[in-house]
């Protein structure tokens, strides 16, 4: 057992900090629509091109090759130089590219890979639907062959970025006859293609993110399937849990760096009784008991970075982590409220530059998105404490 | 950076397991856990466990805070009362206090320490796992004291396989030996948190059993989903302070310059996570965990007892806001 890291990876992350710190940009990422999607590429091109992109992907698709636990140093690196969502690369980068490494065909990877590292294209993802949420395998959107092409009929919802991404990693009904996980199919579409509308849904923090996606005799080549015909489960199935959870290190900094904000603000800021705010027991019980959930957090990403290295294939020990991130993220944003007090009712008040007010909001999303925490918890009682189903 | 056990860690941990499988805890009346006598603390001793973090050349077994800790979640799994944390502790002190005769006579179980805790605003100590001890350990402002067992009247206690005592808290006690508290209260913040997560996966473990044979409406109780969460929460929980513990001890065993933040979070931590798990199995056991019977109470109890020793939790939850911000430590 050690915390250490070797001395080659210390020198890396040496290098990566200097880079960061004078690249990080620092004019405001646009919310919305093609101006975010440049800003989001265009900042991806940087890395890339300074060689910062795809850490541990393979050399030949553009990535630099190197380990996890160096992966592990770049996401760290990256949240404590400020370094911004990964936005409309975040599929591309986060999910899409580790499948397609994982399962897809040379020429697939070929022309995919380096586009997605060098952030010429953004993905999306369309696996939920209206009637398959958590129950992901129920989906029905139908795509049935026809000479050398399907032809997709049906319904997505929840896909990010839709409005602006070039690809998507689809996930259809190719055969219906056997068990549910059975006769799904993962194909790469092309958003440009005919029949496809994209109606952006409205968030509670008022922003277009999410949107629905409906395909009217979508007809996409067959070549653009990755795997084979009808074994599509098994392809969405391979990445999750990619990266070996190494990425929950880039949630778990930032989320650090909220909490010592909030120390530093609790330390100055005074109450209507003229005490320091942390002088209030309550508050102070608060404050430190989410320090101590954030370094957990930052321990259970090591110790499960360390597991994968020794594991062929991500168990299901992932869940806890990932439950644990969601539930903490909203209890930093909760007390960040709490601490901003009257000041949390002004979306871009005294605190604009920290947007705590946006980010309370978006943080509902984190006990959803990639599995519900409910989803998470019957993972964890079935496939790590083997109880009866 | 690993955090898995290698072979030696392993074994380690085994012969511990074995050994308080085979002699401890016995049972007294009731099934209470009973303190380990002389002879049983002699044994631990030879095993090398109170001297298990003092290098070699103090006579110790030159391990490190992971080895320790290692020991102390066996202690917690199997819920074993007794002395062990403050003589451990203890030979530490004299080690500090360059008093290597009476280091020895701790490492080898000539001499058995307790803990004493004071009370505050009250002229009172409370002794913990006493009756058995020759000096206690005293963690007073800034300095560890070992002092001669001062006269002590047994009070009922809230767990019943702790001995709780109480005794006159004297102004400036004469030390057998006296050290700087930081590395004392660093160590035993760890060992504490792995104690706790012991409990914590013991009562897990409970839990998980019983749901899986125990039926109702035809069907075990870990099928039914409401029970499954609680379980997922529950392993959750260990999955925090485990982590939490190990990492806490690797940053003290290689000397970060963060390494406290986190032996105070560990210790904060898993106490909570503790008190969540061992709860939530007397709940999971449905009316049997109410029962004296029944094994479930003496976590809860235990984890209250491991609450107040060394500082309050409360005391470790101020001193790790006052910490510096991990963020500069790199």
């Amino acid at each position: 057992m050690d915390l250490r890291f070797p001395s080659d990876t210390e020198i890396f992350r040496e290098e990566i900090r200097t880079w960061l710190r004078a690249n990080v940009p620092r004019d405001p990422r646009p919310d919305e629509g093609t101006e975010m999607l440049e800003w989001d590429l265009n900042w991806q091109r940087r890395q890339y091109e300074a060689g910062y992109a795809g850490i541990a992907w393979p050399v030949a698709y553009g990535g630099r090759g190197l380990s996890l636990v160096q992966q592990l140093v770049w996401y760290e690196e990256y949240a404590r130089a400020g370094g911004p969502y990964l936005g409309a690369c975040f599929v591309g980068l986060s999910h899409a590219g580790p499948t397609l490494i994982a399962r897809a065909s040379d020429a697939q990877k070929e022309f995919h890979l380096p586009r997605i590292l060098a952030g010429v294209d953004a993905w999306c993802q369309g696996f939920s639907e209206p009637g398959a949420g958590s129950d992901l395998a129920s989906l029905r959107t139908a795509a049935v062959v026809d000479g050398d092409e399907l032809v997709v009929t049906g319904q997505k919802i929840w896909t990010s970025y839709a409005q602006v991404a070039r690809w998507q990693e689809l996930l259809v009904r190719t055969d219906s006859s056997g068990s549910k996980h059975q006769g799904i199919t993962w194909v790469i579409c092309d958003m440009s293609t005919p029949g496809i509308e994209v109606r952006p849904i409205r968030n509670l923090n008022g922003v277009d993110h999410y949107c629905e996606v409906f395909y009217d005799e979508v007809r996409i080549p067959l070549t653009q399937v990755v795997g084979q015909l009808h074994d599509g489960w098994s392809v969405a199935m391979s990445t999750l849990g990619f990266e070996r959870g190494t990425a929950f290190l880039q949630a778990q900094t930032e989320l650090s760096r909220t909490v010592e904000r909030l120390i530093e603000i609790a330390r100055t800021r005074r109450g209507f009784d003229g005490r320091r705010l942390l002088d209030d027991d309550s508050t102070l019980d608060q404050l430190a008991t989410l320090r101590t959930e954030v370094a957990a957090m930052r321990a259970m990403t090591y110790a499960g970075v360390s597991r994968a290295g020794r594991q062929p294939v991500p168990g299901p020990e992932g869940s806890m982590t990932k439950l644990y991130l969601g539930e903490l993220t909203q209890r930093v944003s909760r007390c960040a409220m709490d601490i901003l007090g009257i000041d949390s009712l002004e979306v871009d008040g005294s605190f604009v530059r920290d947007s705590w007010v946006r980010r309370y909001l978006l943080g509902y999303e984190a006990t959803m998105g990639g599995g519900t925490s409910e989803v998470q918890r019957n993972i964890i009682a079935d496939r790590v404490l083997g109880l009866p189903r | 950076m690993d955090f898995e056990l290698d072979d030696e860690q392993r074994a380690f941990t085994q012969t511990a397991s074995d050994f308080l499988r085979k002699h401890l805890p016995g049972r007294g009346p009731d099934r209470v856990p009973m303190q380990p006598d002389r002879a049983v603390l002699a044994a631990c001793a030879q095993l090398g466990w109170f001297g298990l973090g003092v290098p070699d050349a103090a006579g110790g077994a030159g391990a490190s805070p992971v080895e320790e800790a290692l020991l102390f979640r066996e202690l917690g799994r199997a819920l074993t009362p007794g002395p062990f944390l403050p003589t451990l502790l203890g030979a530490r002190v004299a080690v500090a206090a360059d008093d290597l005769e009476l280091a020895g006579r701790i490492m080898d179980g000539a001499v058995i320490v307790a803990l004493a805790q004071p009370v505050p605003h009250r002229p009172e100590l409370r002794l913990f796992d006493f009756e058995n001890a020759d000096l206690v350990l005293l963690v007073e402002h800034t300095s560890a004291l070992l002092l001669e067992r001062p006269p002590a009247r047994r009070l009922v206690c809230l767990d019943e396989s702790t001995q709780l005592g109480s005794a006159v808290r004297v102004a400036n006690p004469a030390a057998v030996a006296a050290s700087s508290s930081e590395a004392i209260m660093d160590l035993g913040m760890v060992l504490l948190a792995a104690t706790l997560t012991g409990i914590a996966e013991a009562t897990r473990d409970s839990a998980v059993a019983y749901l899986s044979i125990r039926e109702q409406f035809g069907r075990p109780l870990g099928s039914f989903q409401a029970l499954k969460h609680r379980a997922a929460d529950m392993a959750t929980e260990v999955e925090a302070a485990l982590s939490l513990t190990t990492y806490a001890a690797l940053s003290l065993a290689e000397g970060h310059p963060g390494a406290r933040l986190y032996c105070l979070s560990a210790r904060a931590l898993a106490h909570r996570a503790a008190l969540a798990n061992a709860r939530a199995n007397i709940q999971l056991h449905g009316a049997i965990g109410t029962t004296f019977e029944h094994d479930a109470h003496f976590a809860v109890k235990r984890v209250h007892i491991l609450g107040e020793q060394l500082e309050p939790v409360k005391v470790t939850l101020r001193r790790l806001v006052d910490e510096p911000s991990p963020l500069g430590d790199h």
